[in-house]
Parts: structure tokens; C-alpha cells; sequence
């Protein structure tokens, strides 16, 4: 099955109502049918009591032309008679009978198929299945009861005139074995073909040792009911009620097709024991008595065989239930792990749960890039058995499955050979990899495919039955996300190129301050130097006015010296991990370096800094360019100040677990419109900024999970509050 | 070395004071040191410098602050500005303003002495 763009139904029974058969299919089906049909007649003759008649205590080939009615679709019912007539009349004709007797008794043979056939078919709906209440009460009232009932009128309409014997005996007799047959017969053959053609794994050893403990069981004792019962003396005299804990154990444990397996096996042990000469009643003639339990176990079969397929019923709804619910709790695994954690584990984590749910053994995540318009596997999972696959370049292995999966399509591939003949290069790679099924969805945003979701399954087994509807649920959320995921990957990347741009910015602004802080140092080293030079020159150097002025080179130097030790850190890359770090030293390193700005401009710089040490986990640089970005701003935001009015209030405490850094100006404040939009990019309230200092700095505080806002204090003045998670606070 | 004349020498930093003050009196003048224009200003006693030297970037009252306010007290009073910032604009308005010269931060010292000499000369 593949290009499956609806969702399958859940409905386990096989069919072939969809199915085309090739030539050499229907050929295989008429073959099929001959052979079950020549089966049926053996075991029908050699189940006829008394041994030469022909009234049989069980006739099955016209259950299996109704199996063979069943299994097939309408317009292929035409095989069954091909492969049938041509059996019926050549061992009907050599067993002795007359040509119209034999044509006669085809017909009415298969009126009966037909009648049983088309009832359930028309009433059930479901031919092959036998899993419910009302498919098995519609199976037992068509093929059970009316079609045998009514078609044994014809059956001994035939055999009155042509045969000339009793009417009613004839249609009483045929009735019972008949409708028996169909009970016993039908379900057996319909679902053990079923589990052929579905390639039904065995089952497990303990299911196995108990059939074989239910068969022993049964036939020991069904072997001891009708053989030698009436050796023993008190028992009452239909000892057969002591088979029906087995058949309640058939039906019960192992459904409608163990029940009729039982019920063949009765009539079979039976017929046989009646044969020897035994009567399966005690108080009967061998022949009354196989009537007798004909009709007991036909009387007993159908509310059994009702409950059986009720019991289905619910075994089958639990079930279904446990399954929706563990579908559910892996959706609501997918959905929290998108809460809890960041874009990519949560995709990873939801890829896995999905692999798991499904059983299978790898799951692939693909993406259409940007640039190229492919698709590309984002992220994958794996079992043991599914490493072949993780270096599989997807799409240029399976071509043909993802030109149908970027339509749209959903494509489910049970084995290399479900792929067309075009499909060539897939099914290298199926064989290659050794698949044994995949299946690959589109992942659609927007009505357009933005990617896939693929899952694999390597390790031998039966035909994996996917959950396409989770499958479903899945793919939109994995969509979702994976847009998500696209959209952050290309904002991450600007985000960089701005953090950068406005660190070259401020950069440019540090310079100035810079060179006038290594300026002083310089001049004060150049000056005494050549004052010392004079001196020395004319003479008038004395020892401890040169050890004066090396000091003071020395200590300028060291003041230099300092400076780039400064910068160095500032610049300093490579310190992109998070170290442990003290906000209050923070604070005031980003106090040195913007001390000679706040010089120039006549801006007061007042610390209120925590008495202890603030531990927090950050990047310094990162932390130190937010900031620096913070004060800068408050700077200017005060410049149009009277010179005492130039105050910026760092003020750093400890609260609730967060580390608080406020920087309060006495400036203007801010206008209400520009309040709550001062960190978004391009914001600015300065004639000449770019408004991207405060959106990096509220990026780089978001990387520390921390927060950063803006308000007006209520004695003026605009107030910058970052709020970093600390360190175990000490104070 | 030529006169004992008194040269004022106006910063902020304290090594940049003492190394003026050093330079200077190795080519044999008197030197006084303020750490602000407005320290200066308020010294108004005797003697009073023959020269100015001053730092542009200060707290408070700046170098070009001094400049415009010894224009209309002392325009005869020679001023030489120091700066670590090559802004042009700054050089411009000194010289518009009148003072002697305009120095870029560290410089030679036969720089700042010839251009002393020459602002004593045209006194």
C-alpha cells in the first residue's frame, strides 16, 4: 500500500474488496478453490454415516465455496464457481451419481453459498470479520441458520424427484449438516486465510501450549464422551455436556474461528467413533444420535459463538482505549517537552517518543533549507538497529518516495517490493539500508510542505501497522515546531550580527574614552623622562629627585598598563562560557571604563552597591556590554542636565533569588508611548542612536535567563532594572 | 632656562601635574599646579603666572570653559591648551579664542617649551 493520503481504517480483518487481481492471481484463486472444494468432498464423504450413504454429518464444500464468496470480492465470484464446478461434477459423476442429479446438487450447493455469502454481505457489512456481537449474529443468522434451512428445500426437492427419496427426511438431514458445517467450517477457513495472507505473526509459546492443552483436552474427552462412556455405570445419559467447558474455553480464550475449530473437531471425533460402532447418545441408534448432537451443537454454537464475538467486541475496545490513551499521553509528552525545555531538545524528545510509539527503529526529522529549497535531515533517532540510516543523505537515496512526499503525499512502504518499477533507486537503498517498512510524511505550514517526518523500522517482523492518525497529530506539531525552530535559527543569526554591530559601535565610543585614559599615563611618563633628561643635562640632577620621577614612571606605566588589561578583557572572546561572577565587581569594572566618558561630560557617577559579594553564573562580556549599554544611555539621558542635575545611581541588592542591577538617571523620564517599546530594535529616543543598544542588551540578559525593564522612578528620572538568577545568595 | 618666570599648570590628574611641573622647572621655570579652573581662579594673590598651561578634559569648569573666562578677565594672559583628543573642532575654537597654542597629549617637550617661549617673547 502506498500514497495512502487518508487515513487508513483500523479495521484488522483482511480484504480484498479493493483489491485487482493479475491473471496469474485469479488463476491462483480458482486453483485455491478447486483444491479446498476437492478437501471439503473427502473429508464430507469420509465423515458420511451410516459409511455408504451420502448423508454426511458434516459437508464443507459448500462452506468453503461460502468461505471462498466471503474472501472474494463480488466481481470475482465467478472463480468460485470455475474452480468448483469442474471438482463437484468429476467426483460427483465418479461416486455414481446421475448428470442431472450432479448439476442439480451444484446448484442448489452453491444457492446455499450464495444465500450465506450475500446475507452477511448485506446485513454485516464486514464478510471476513468475526469480532463483533453483530457481525457474528448476522454471520450465524445468514450462514448458520437461512441459508442452510432454505437452500435444503431445494437440496431435497432434488433428491425426492431425481433420487426418489423422503422429501422432509432429506431436507431435515441436510438442514442440520449443513447449517453445522457452516459454523464449524466458515470462521476457520475465513480467518486462517485472513492470517495467511497477512503474514500473522505465530503465536506466542504460552498462547501455543495452551491451544494444544484445549486440543488434547477436547479430543481426549470428546474421544471418552462418544467411545467409551457407556462403559461406566450412574452417568446420566447425555454425557456430551461435558465438552462444553472446552468450547467455553474456545470461545472465550480464542474467539469465533477457536470455537468452530472445536466444534470440526467434535463432529470428527464423533462421526469417527460412530463408525466403530459407538452411538454417540447412549439412548439412540448411532445415525439419531449424530442427529441429536448436530442439533446440540448447533443450538449450543450460535449464542456461543454471539459471545465469543461480544467478548472481541470489548477485548478489542480496551484495547483501542489503551491505545488512545497511551497515543495521548505521547502527545501530551510531545506537547509538555515544548513547555519545558528549548526548541531542539524538545524536537529531538518528541522524535523519539514518536519512534518508541511506533516501534520503530529510526526517525528522521527533514527540513527544506533556505537556500537550496531540499530537504535536509534537521535531527534523527535512532535504535541500535536503525544506525544504518543515520548517514543516509534521504533524499538523494529515495527519490521517488520524496517526490511524492514534497507533493504532499503521505507514503507508506512495506518492503522494497511495494516500490514501482520507476522507483529503482529507492528500492536499492530499501534493500541497501534493509527496510522493512517506512513511512514518510509531509510536513505542511501553510499549505506548503516545509519539511518531513520520516520512520523506519530495520529489525525482522511482521507488517508493522502504522498509527497514521498519531502519525497525523505528530507531523503538524513537529511542523509547528520546526518553523519555530527555522524562525529562531535566522533570528539567532541576526541577533549575532546586530550584538556584534552595536559592539563595534560602543567599541567606537570606548576608543575616545580609551585614548584619553592611556593619554595621561603616556604624558606623564614622556614629560618626567625628558625632565629628567634637563637635569641630568645641566647638571642639576640629584639622586632622590631621579628616584622620585622613575617612580612616577613606573606607576604611569602601570596605570597604561592597567588600561589594556582593561580592554583586553573587554574584547576578550574567547570567555563565551558562563563563568561565576559578582555583580557588584561587575558594576564597578563597567564604572572604570566609563569613568573618563562621565569625566567629560560632568555626569556624577553614585554607587549603592550591596554590602556582600552578589554571586551569579553569566558571560562577563556579555553582562559588561549590557551594562555598558545601560549607563551609556543614562549618560546621555542626563547630559541636558544643569551640571549638578548629572547624576546616574548604580544601585546593585539581592532579592528573591535574582540578582538586581538598577541604573537610575535624573533625566527627562520616559514618554509613555516609548515605555514599553525601549527594547525592541530600531527604538530609539536619541536623535542620533540606532535603538539597538537596549534590544541587545535585553537579548544578552534573556541568554541568562534573566530579565531587563524600564520605568520612570517616581522621583523622576528613567530606571533601568536587569534582574539576573543568582548564585545561593550570601546576604 | 632663560627667566625665572612663572608658568600656571591647570589638570586634573596628578601625575600629569607633577610631570609638567617637573618638565618646566628643568628648563628653569617657577611653577604653580591646580587640579581645576576653578582652583585657579580662585587664586587670584600674587604673583600672577606669566603663562597658562591647561588640560581641556576636566571636571567641572573645562579647559575651554577657562579659556572663554580669561578672555574677558586677562586677554593678555598667553594660554597653551593640552588635549588627548585630536578634535579639530576643539583646536579651532582655541585658536579663534586666542590662546598661544594647542597640544596634542603626550607630546615632545621642545614642543611645549618652544611654544612656552614663544607665548612669554610676544607677551
Amino acid at each position: 500500500m502506498y500514497g495512502v493520503s487518508a487515513f487508513a481504517s483500523a479495521e484488522p480483518a483482511v480484504t480484498f474488496d479493493a483489491r485487482d487481481f493479475e491473471p496469474r492471481q485469479q488463476a491462483a484463486v480458482v486453483a485455491a478453490v478447486a483444491l479446498g472444494y476437492y478437501v471439503g468432498v473427502q473429508i464430507g464423504m469420509g465423515l458420511s454415516f451410516p459409511p455408504t450413504t451420502n448423508t454426511s454429518v458434516l459437508w464443507p464444500p459448500n462452506s468453503v465455496l461460502t468461505a471462498a464468496l466471503l474472501l472474494l470480492p463480488v466481481r470475482y465470484w465467478w472463480l468460485c464457481v470455475a474452480g468448483a464446478l469442474p471438482v463437484h461434477v468429476l467426483l460427483e459423476l465418479a461416486a455414481g451419481f446421475p448428470p442431472r442429479t450432479v448439476t442439480a446438487l451444484f446448484v442448489t450447493n452453491s444457492l446455499e453459498a450464495l444465500l450465506a455469502a450475500g446475507g452477511v454481505r448485506y446485513f454485516g457489512g464486514a464478510p471476513t470479520a468475526f469480532n463483533t456481537f453483530h457481525r457474528v449474529a448476522i454471520f450465524s443468522a445468514s450462514a448458520g441458520l437461512a441459508a442452510p434451512l432454505l437452500s435444503s428445500f431445494a437440496d431435497a426437492a432434488v433428491l425426492s424427484l431425481l433420487q426418489g427419496q423422503s422429501y422432509w427426511d432429506v431436507w431435515i438431514v441436510r438442514s442440520l449438516s449443513n447449517s453445522l458445517t457452516e459454523l464449524s467450517v466458515v470462521p476457520m477457513i475465513v480467518l486462517g486465510v485472513g492470517a495467511l495472507i497477512a503474514r500473522a505473526p505465530l503465536p506466542s509459546p504460552r498462547r501455543l501450549a495452551e491451544m494444544s492443552l484445549l486440543a488434547a483436552g477436547l479430543i481426549l474427552t470428546a474421544l471418552w464422551v462418544f467411545g467409551g462412556s457407556r462403559d461406566l455405570p450412574g452417568l446420566p445419559p447425555t454425557p456430551s455436556v461435558l465438552l462444553l467447558p472446552f468450547y467455553f474455553w474456545a470461545a472465550l480464550r480464542f474467539g469465533v474461528g477457536g470455537l468452530s475449530t472445536a466444534l470440526f473437531a467434535t463432529v470428527f471425533v464423533a462421526t469417527y467413533e460412530a463408525r466403530l460402532g459407538h452411538r454417540p447418545f447412549e439412548v439412540l441408534a448411532p445415525a439419531e444420535g449424530l442427529m441429536a448432537l448436530q442439533m446440540y451443537l448447533v443450538v449450543m454454537a450460535i449464542p456461543l459463538m454471539c459471545a465469543a464475538g461480544l467478548l472481541e467486541e470489548r477485548r478489542r475496545g480496551e484495547t483501542d482505549l489503551h491505545a488512545r490513551l497511551r497515543f495521548e499521553s505521547v502527545l501530551g509528552r510531545i506537547s509538555g517537552a515544548f513547555v519545558r525545555q528549548p526548541l531542539d531538545a524538545a524536537l529531538k524528545e518528541s522524535l523519539r517518543q514518536v519512534g518508541k510509539f511506533c516501534d520503530a527503529d529510526y526517525a528522521g526529522l527533514l527540513q527544506i533549507g533556505a537556500d537550496d529549497g531540499d530537504l535536509h535531515v534537521e535531527l534523527q533517532w535512532n535504535e541500535p538497529a536503525g544506525a544504518a540510516l543515520l548517514g543516509t543523505k534521504c533524499v538523494a537515496a529515495f527519490p521517488w518516495v520524496f517526490d511524492r512526499v514534497r507533493a504532499g503525499e503521505t507514503v507508506i512502504i512495506d518492503g522494497p517490493n511495494e516500490l514501482p518499477t520507476d522507483a529503482a533507486t529507492d528500492r536499492a537503498s530499501f534493500r541497501g539500508a534493509g527496510i522493512r517498512s517506512a513511512v514518510v510524511m509531509p510536513l505542511s505550514a501553510a499549505g506548503r510542505v516545509e519539511g518531513a517526518l520520516s520512520l523506519a523500522i530495520l529489525r525482522p517482523g511482521p507488517k508493522p501497522t502504522w498509527d497514521l492518525e498519531l502519525l497525523q497529530l505528530a507531523a503538524e506539531v513537529l511542523a509547528n515546531a520546526s518553523a519555530r525552530r527555522k524562525a529562531e535559527l535566522e533570528l539567532d543569526h541576526g541577533r549575532q550580527k546586530i550584538a556584534s554591530m552595536a559592539r563595534l559601535s560602543s567599541m567606537g565610543e570606548l576608543t575616545a574614552s580609551l585614548a584619553h585614559q592611556l593619554n595621561q599615563p603616556l604624558t606623564g611618563i614622556r614629560n618626567n623622562a625628558e625632565a629628567a633628561q634637563r637635569f641630568i643635562d645641566s647638571g642639576r640632577a640629584t639622586l632622590p629627585l631621579l628616584r622620585e620621577i622613575m617612580h612616577d614612571i613606573v606607576d604611569d606605566n602601570q596605570r597604561a598598563s592597567d588600561v589594556i588589561y582593561r580592554v583586553r578583557e573587554l574584547l576578550a572572546r574567547t570567555e563565551s562560557s558562563p563563568h561565576e561572577l559578582d555583580a557588584n565587581a561587575l558594576v564597578q569594572n563597567v564604572v572604570t571604563l566609563t569613568a573618563s566618558d562621565a569625566l567629560l561630560r560632568n555626569v556624577r557617577v553614585q554607587l549603592d552597591l550591596a554590602p556582600s559579594t552578589l554571586p551569579l553564573r553569566g558571560n562577563r562580556v556579555d553582562l559588561e556590554q549590557v551594562l555598558l549599554n545601560v549607563i551609556t544611555n543614562a549618560m546621555d539621558a542626563v547630559a541636558g542636565n544643569p551640571v549638578p542635575q548629572r547624576i546616574v545611581l548604580l544601585q546593585t541588592r539581592s532579592e528573591d533569588g535574582f540578582v538586581h542591577v538598577s541604573v537610575r538617571d535624573r533625566g527627562a523620564g520616559l514618554a509613555a508611548d516609548v515605555a514599553d517599546r525601549i527594547f525592541e530594535p530600531l527604538v530609539t529616543t536619541k536623535a542620533e542612536g540606532m535603538g539597538m543598544g537596549l534590544a541587545v542588551a535585553r537579548s544578552l540578559v534573556d541568554n541568562h535567563g534573566g530579565s531587563i525593564c524600564a520605568a520612570n522612578h517616581r522621583d523622576g528620572g528613567a530606571e533601568v532594572t536587569i534582574s539576573i538568577p543568582g548564585l545561593s545568595a550570601t546576604s | 632656562m632663560s627667566s625665572n618666570a612663572t608658568v600656571a599648570v591647570i589638570d586634573d590628574d596628578l601625575s600629569v601635574r607633577r610631570s609638567l611641573a617637573r618638565l618646566l622647572a628643568s628648563a628653569g621655570y617657577e611653577v604653580v599646579t591646580c587640579s581645576s579652573a576653578e582652583e585657579f581662579l580662585a587664586t587670584s594673590g600674587t604673583p600672577r603666572p606669566a603663562c597658562l598651561v591647561t588640560d581641556v578634559r576636566m571636571p567641572g569648569m573645562t579647559g575651554l570653559d577657562l579659556l572663554d573666562e580669561l578672555r574677558a578677565r586677562e586677554p593678555s594672559l598667553p594660554i597653551i591648551v593640552l588635549s588627548g583628543d585630536a578634535d579639530a573642532g576643539a583646536a579651532a575654537y582655541v585658536h579663534a579664542a586666542g590662546a598661544v597654542r594647542f597640544l596634542l597629549k603626550p607630546f615632545a617637550s621642545e614642543d611645549l617649551l618652544g611654544a612656552l617661549a614663544e607665548a612669554l617673547e610676544s607677551r
